[in-house]
C-alpha cells in the first residue's frame, strides 16, 4: 500500500508539474506574428480561421490543388508576403480561366506584383489612406462606403478599414468619402501637398472567365477588427466571404496567415503532416503500453 | 481517507475555485493567486495540525508556509512602496 | 525507478516551474490590455483607440452648406435696407463660422481645402460687415444731403457729397474682393457636392446694390444746382459733420468733413492736411485728409462725462463750425465674488462692471470693512481680478465703481462676507515630508521584519511545546510497563539510589534481573521476559545518556543513540536478538540461548559502569 501511494503521488505531482512547465513555456513563447492564424493576439487571424466552415473550406498548400475547381470556387489570398513564383501565377491564371473568383487582400505587401503578373488592370498604390470619416481617434481607421452593389459587398454598406491603401483601375465597389487623402509623409495630418478626394478601396475586374476582387486592406481579417461597432458591416463582409456558395479556398502558399514559430510551429507541423501525427500517436501508445507492462501505471 | 490524501484533494479543489473565479473576472493575476493559495494552505494546515506530534507530511509543509509568509511580506512591502510613490 | 530518481525528477520540474513563474514577478497580472497592445506597422489596434466617430456627410458638409446659405439673404437684406435682420444674420454667420473653424482645428485639417474655405468665409463675413456699415453711413449721408440741399448749405453739402463718393468707391472695392472670395468658395463647395445657389444670389444682389447706389448718386447730382453759390472767401474752409448727436457709453460718433480752399468760383479739396477733432477743448483724434480733401473718423464714447459737449475740427488756423453732442448717462451693475481665504489670509476678488456693455479699463475700488480700500482696474472685457490680504476674523468686502469721468452712474456690488483664519501651527505632515526617506526605510523594514518574525514564530510553534520553551506534559494515557521504575506521568528518571535500592543492591541487580527474567519467562513466555529485560536496560542507558523521551524511541533508536560507551556494542547485539524475539516471533531454544548470552553480556558491561 505504501509503495503504491508513493508511485501514484509521484505520477500525479509529475504530471501537474510537467503540464505547468509546458503551459508556462507556451505562454512565454506565444506567437505574435502579423496575420498569423496561430496568433490569438490582436493582430492575428486566429478568429477568422476558427470561424471558417471546415466542410467547405480547403487550405491550399500546393498550386496543383487549384486545378480541380470550376466556376464557383473562391480563393482568398490574404497578405501575401513574398513575390509569387511562376508556378503560382500560372495556377492563379488557370484558376481564373476556369471561371472562379480570387479575392486578394493586401496593402503593403506583394499584392501589386501578383496583380501585375496575372494581367489585372488593378494596382495597389502605396500610401496610407486617411479620411475625416472615421470611427476612432486615428485618421487611418477610415470608414468607407459602398458605391456598387455587387458580390461580395451586397450586404455591406459601410465598412471600417485599418490603414488601407488606394486602388487604381478596375471597377470600384467601395470607396472613401470625398474628404479623404493619401498621407504621403505619414504624419497623419493633411499637408498642403495632399489633395482631398475619393479613393477606391475595393475594386473588381473580370479576367478571362473569372473575376478578381481586390481589397486594399488585409487588416479587416485580424482578431481585433472582428468586434467592431454593429453599425458597420465588417462582419457581414467576412460572413459573405466565408459563406460563399462554392468552395472557399484559403491560400497558404504565399500568405502571412500561414506564418508560424516556436511551439505553434511545432504544433503546426504536427497537425499538417499526417505521417508525423501518426508517428507521434504511435510512440505515445508504445510508451503507455511499456509503462503498463512494467506496472508503473 | 488518509489525512495526507485529503489535504491534497482539498488544496486541489481550492486552487480550481481560485482559477475559476479569476477566469470569470477576466483578471489572471499571479499575486492574487499566490495570496489566496497562502490563505488556503494556512487554514488547512491549522485545521489538520496536531497538538503534540508532528506528522511527516506536515513537517515540510510548515517550512513551505513559512516561506510563503515571507514572500507575502515582500508583496505587502512592494504594494506599500507603490502606494507611497503615487 | 528508485525514490531518489523520482524526487530528482520532481525537483527539476518544480525548479523549472518556479523559474518560469519568477519571470512574472515584475508583471503578475497576465493577459492585460497593456501587454497585448504592441505596435505594428501593418495596422493600428482598435482595442486601445479612443472612439471618436466622425462622418463628413453628417458632421462637416451640413456646416459648410449652412455657411454657404447665409450670404444670399444677408446681401438681400442690406439691399432692401433691413439693417436689423442683416445684422442678426451676420451674427449667426459669424457664430457658425466660429464653430466650423474650431472643427477644422480639432480635426487637424489646417492645411487642407477646408481651411481655405474657412478663410474665404471669414473674409466674406468681414466684407459683408463693412458693406453693412457702409450702407448705413450711405443712408445717413443721403438724408443729410437732402437736408443740406434744402437748407442751401453748400459747404456741408459738398462735404456730404464727397463723403458719399468715398463710401461708394469703397463699396465697389468691397464687391471686387467679395467676388474673388465667392469664386474660391464656390469652387471648393462644388467639389464636395454642395449647393452654391445662395452664393450666386449674394453676388447678384451685391451687383444690383451697386447699380442702385450709382443711380441715387446720379439723381442727387441732377437735383443739385449746377453752380454752387459759394460765398467768396480767400481762406480755406473746413466742414465738420457729426452723427449721431446723442450717444451713450460704448456708442461711436462718426465725424467727417471736407477741407477745401477756393480758387475763384471753384472749390478745390486739399489733400494731406492734418485735421484734429476736439471734444470741448480736448483734442481726441488727428487725421489726414485724403486725395479729395475729405476726412472721416469714428470716436468711441468711453471716458466722456455725461452731458452736453461741443465738438469741432481744426486744421492749422482753420476751424470748423461747432456741433453739440449730448451724452446720456446709463446705469451700471458691479458684481463681486470673493474666494475662500487660504492659510495666509489671502483672498481673490473677481467681478465685473457692466453698463449697456462691459466697462473697459474702469477703476474699481475694493472696500473691506467700510474703511480699508484698495483699487484695481477692469480689463478689456470689463472684468477685474485682484488679491486682498485680510487679517484674522470675519470681514465684509464690496466693490465700487464711481468714476465721474464715465457717462455711467456709479454702482456698488452686494457685500460679500469672508472668514479668515490664519494657521500658525506646523503640521506633522511637514515633518514627515522632510524625513520621508527615513520614514520609508523604517516602514519597509518594519513590515518585512514583522512578516519574517511571523514566519519564525509559526515554525517555532511546534506541537508539544508552549511558546516560552518549557516542555509540556506528555499525554496522560502512556502505559507504563510492569516492573519499570519510572515515576508515572513524568519524563523524569527515578533518582539513582532508588534504582539501586533494589533488594539485592547494585551487585545483585543483574541477578535480580535474571531472577525476574526467569520468573516472567516461566509465567508469560520469552517475549514478555525479553521486554522486561530491554526496559531495564533502556532505563539505565537513557538515564546515563540523558536521553529525552526515551520511551518513545524504538529499541534500535536507543541503540543508535548509544555512543562512546563500553556497553554500546553488546547492547546493539542484544537489540538484534531482542528484535528477533519480539518482532520476528522467534522463540526457539537456540534463539533463547542467544538472547540470554547477550543479556548477560550487556548486563555485565552495564554493571561495570556503576563504579
Amino acid at each position: 500500500m505504501g509503495v503504491k501511494t508513493i508511485k501514484a503521488a509521484f505520477w500525479v505531482a509529475g504530471i501537474v508539474l510537467l503540464a505547468s512547465a509546458l503551459i508556462l513555456t507556451a505562454h512565454l513563447t506565444s506567437n505574435t506574428l502579423e496575420f498569423s492564424q496561430y496568433n490569438a493576439n490582436w493582430n492575428g487571424t486566429s478568429r477568422f480561421f476558427s470561424d471558417l466552415d471546415r466542410h467547405h473550406t480547403v487550405m491550399i498548400r500546393e498550386s496543383a490543388q487549384l486545378s480541380s475547381y470550376r466556376n464557383t470556387a473562391l480563393l482568398l489570398i490574404i497578405a501575401p508576403a513574398r513575390p509569387p513564383t511562376g508556378e503560382e501565377i500560372t495556377a492563379y491564371q488557370s484558376f481564373l480561366d476556369s471561371g472562379n473568383t480570387i479575392v486578394l487582400a493586401d496593402d503593403f505587401g506583394t499584392g501589386s506584383e501578383i496583380l501585375q503578373r496575372i494581367r489585372s488592370q488593378i494596382t495597389i498604390l502605396p500610401g496610407n489612406l486617411s479620411s475625416i470619416d472615421r470611427q476612432y481617434a486615428d485618421p487611418y481607421t477610415i470608414v468607407v462606403y459602398r458605391t456598387l452593389n455587387q458580390t461580395p459587398v451586397e450586404n455591406s454598406i459601410a465598412l471600417i478599414m485599418n490603414r488601407p491603401a488606394p486602388l487604381e483601375g478596375g471597377e470600384p465597389l467601395v470607396m472613401t468619402s470625398v474628404m479623404s487623402w493619401v498621407d504621403a509623409n505619414g504624419d497623419r495630418r493633411i499637408n498642403s501637398g495632399e489633395v482631398m478626394g475619393k479613393f477606391a478601396v475595393i475594386s473588381s475586374e473580370e479576367i478571362s472567365r473569372g473575376r478578381i476582387v481586390v481589397i486594399s486592406d488585409p487588416s479587416i481579417f485580424i482578431n481585433s477588427m472582428q468586434d467592431l461597432d454593429e453599425s458597420y458591416d465588417n462582419h457581414r463582409l467576412i460572413n459573405d466571404l466565408i459563406d460563399h456558395d462554392g468552395m472557399v479556398l484559403v491560400d497558404q502558399l504565399n500568405s502571412r496567415t500561414a506564418d508560424a514559430e516556436g511551439m505553434s510551429g511545432i504544433l503546426h507541423v504536427i497537425r499538417t503532416q499526417f505521417m508525423i501525427e501518426v508517428l507521434f500517436f504511435g510512440v505515445l501508445v508504445l510508451v503507455v503500453a511499456w509503462a503498463w507492462k512494467k506496472k508503473i501505471l | 481517507m488518509k489525512k495526507k490524501v485529503l489535504f491534497a484533494i482539498i488544496m486541489f479543489i481550492w486552487l480550481v475555485v481560485i482559477c475559476a473565479f479569476m477566469l470569470l473576472a477576466h483578471r489572471v493575476d499571479l499575486e492574487i493567486f499566490f495570496v489566496l493559495w497562502l490563505i488556503g494552505i494556512l487554514v488547512i494546515v491549522e485545521l489538520m495540525d496536531t497538538r503534540f506530534s508532528l506528522p511527516s507530511y506536515l513537517r515540510y509543509i510548515k517550512y513551505l508556509v513559512a516561506a510563503g509568509i515571507v514572500i507575502f511580506g515582500g508583496i505587502v512591502t512592494q504594494k506599500v512602496l507603490e502606494i507611497l510613490s503615487k | 525507478m528508485r525514490s531518489d530518481e523520482r524526487y530528482t525528477i520532481l525537483a527539476v520540474l518544480a525548479l523549472v516551474v518556479i523559474g518560469a513563474l519568477a519571470l512574472f514577478v515584475s508583471g503578475p497580472l497576465l493577459y492585460t490590455l497593456e501587454k497585448d497592445t504592441f505596435p505594428s506597422r501593418f495596422h493600428d489596434n482598435p482595442d486601445v483607440l479612443k472612439v471618436q466617430a466622425l462622418n463628413s456627410t453628417t458632421d462637416i458638409l451640413p456646416l459648410m452648406q449652412d455657411l454657404l446659405d447665409y450670404t444670399g439673404p444677408i446681401v438681400l437684406n442690406i439691399r432692401i435696407k433691413d439693417i436689423e435682420e442683416a445684422r442678426r444674420d451676420l451674427e449667426l454667420f459669424a457664430k457658425n463660422h466660429g464653430s466650423f473653424d474650431n472643427l477644422v482645428i480639432k480635426l487637424d485639417m489646417s492645411a487642407s481645402e477646408l481651411e481655405e474655405f474657412s478663410k474665404s468665409k471669414a473674409l466674406q463675413q468681414e466684407l459683408l460687415m463693412s458693406l453693412l456699415n457702409s450702407s448705413v453711413s450711405l443712408d445717413t449721408l443721403d438724408n443729410l444731403e437732402i437736408l443740406y440741399c434744402d437748407q442751401n448749405n453748400p459747404n456741408l453739402l459738398l462735404s456730404v457729397r464727397y463723403q458719399g463718393e468715398a463710401i461708394r468707391k469703397k463699396i465697389r472695392e468691397l464687391y471686387a474682393q467679395y467676388q474673388t472670395e465667392t469664386e474660391k468658395v464656390s469652387v471648393i463647395s462644388t467639389k464636395y457636392g454642395l449647393d452654391t445657389t445662395q452664393e450666386q444670389v449674394s453676388l447678384h444682389e451685391f451687383e444690383q446694390y451697386i447699380r442702385e447706389i450709382g443711380a441715387t448718386e446720379a439723381d442727387a447730382i441732377e437735383r443739385s444746382p449746377a453752380v454752387f453759390d459759394l460765398p467768396i472767401r480767400r481762406s480755406a474752409q473746413l466742414s465738420f459733420i457729426m452723427h449721431p448727436d446723442t450717444a451713450r457709453y460704448g456708442d461711436s460718433i462718426e465725424c467727417f468733413g471736407y477741407y477745401f480752399s477756393l480758387y475763384g468760383y471753384r472749390d478745390q479739396g486739399v489733400p494731406g492736411k492734418q485735421v484734429t477733432v476736439y471734444i470741448d477743448t480736448t483734442p481726441v483724434s488727428t487725421i489726414t485728409t485724403d486725395e479729395i480733401g475729405s476726412y472721416a473718423v469714428e470716436i468711441p464714447v468711453e471716458r466722456i462725462r455725461a452731458g452736453t459737449h461741443s465738438l469741432h475740427a481744426e486744421s492749422g488756423t482753420t476751424q470748423s463750425d461747432v456741433r453739440m453732442l449730448n451724452i446720456v448717462p446709463v446705469d451700471s451693475v458691479t458684481s463681486l465674488t470673493v474666494s475662500t481665504a487660504n492659510s495666509k489670509g489671502e483672498v481673490t476678488c473677481t467681478g465685473s462692471v457692466v453698463a449697456n456693455r462691459p466697462v473697459r479699463f474702469a477703476p474699481v475700488e475694493l472696500v473691506w470693512d467700510g474703511s480699508h480700500a484698495s483699487s484695481t482696474t477692469t480689463d478689456a472685457k470689463g472684468e477685474f481680478r485682484a488679491p486682498l490680504r485680510l487679517p484674522d476674523g470675519t470681514h465684509t468686502v464690496i466693490a465700487r465703481f464711481s468714476d465721474e469721468g464715465y457717462p455711467i452712474r456709479p454702482s456698488e456690488s452686494e457685500p460679500q462676507v469672508v472668514d479668515v483664519s490664519v494657521l500658525r501651527t506646523i503640521t506633522p505632515a511637514i515633518i514627515i515630508a522632510d524625513y520621508s526617506w527615513l520614514v520609508l526605510l523604517l516602514l519597509v523594514g518594519g513590515i518585512f521584519l514583522a512578516f519574517a518574525g511571523g514566519a519564525w514564530y509559526y515554525l517555532k510553534r511546534m506541537p508539544g511545546r508552549t511558546f516560552f520553551g518549557s516542555p509540556a506534559a506528555p499525554p496522560p494515557d502512556m502505559t507504563i510497563p510492569a516492573g519499570s521504575h519510572q515515576i508515572a506521568g513524568t519524563d523524569e528518571f527515578p533518582p539513582l539510589d532508588e534504582v539501586k535500592s533494589e533488594p539485592t543492591g547494585d551487585g545483585t541487580a543483574p541477578e535480580s534481573l535474571f531472577t525476574r527474567y526467569a520468573h516472567i519467562l516461566q509465567e508469560q513466555g520469552l517475549s514478555a521476559a525479553a521486554r522486561t529485560v530491554y526496559l531495564t536496560f533502556s532505563v539505565r542507558i537513557a538515564q546515563e545518556l540523558h536521553l529525552q523521551r526515551y520511551t518513545s524511541l524504538t529499541p534500535r533508536e536507543v541503540s543508535r543513540s548509544c555512543t562512546k560507551k563500553s556497553y554500546c556494542g553488546p547492547f546493539s547485539s542484544f537489540i538484534l536478538v531482542y528484535e528477533q524475539v519480539r518482532y520476528g516471533g522467534y522463540r526457539s531454544a537456540a534463539v533463547q540461548a542467544e538472547f540470554e548470552t547477550e543479556m548477560k553480556n550487556t548486563a555485565s558491561h552495564l554493571g561495570g559502569e556503576d563504579h
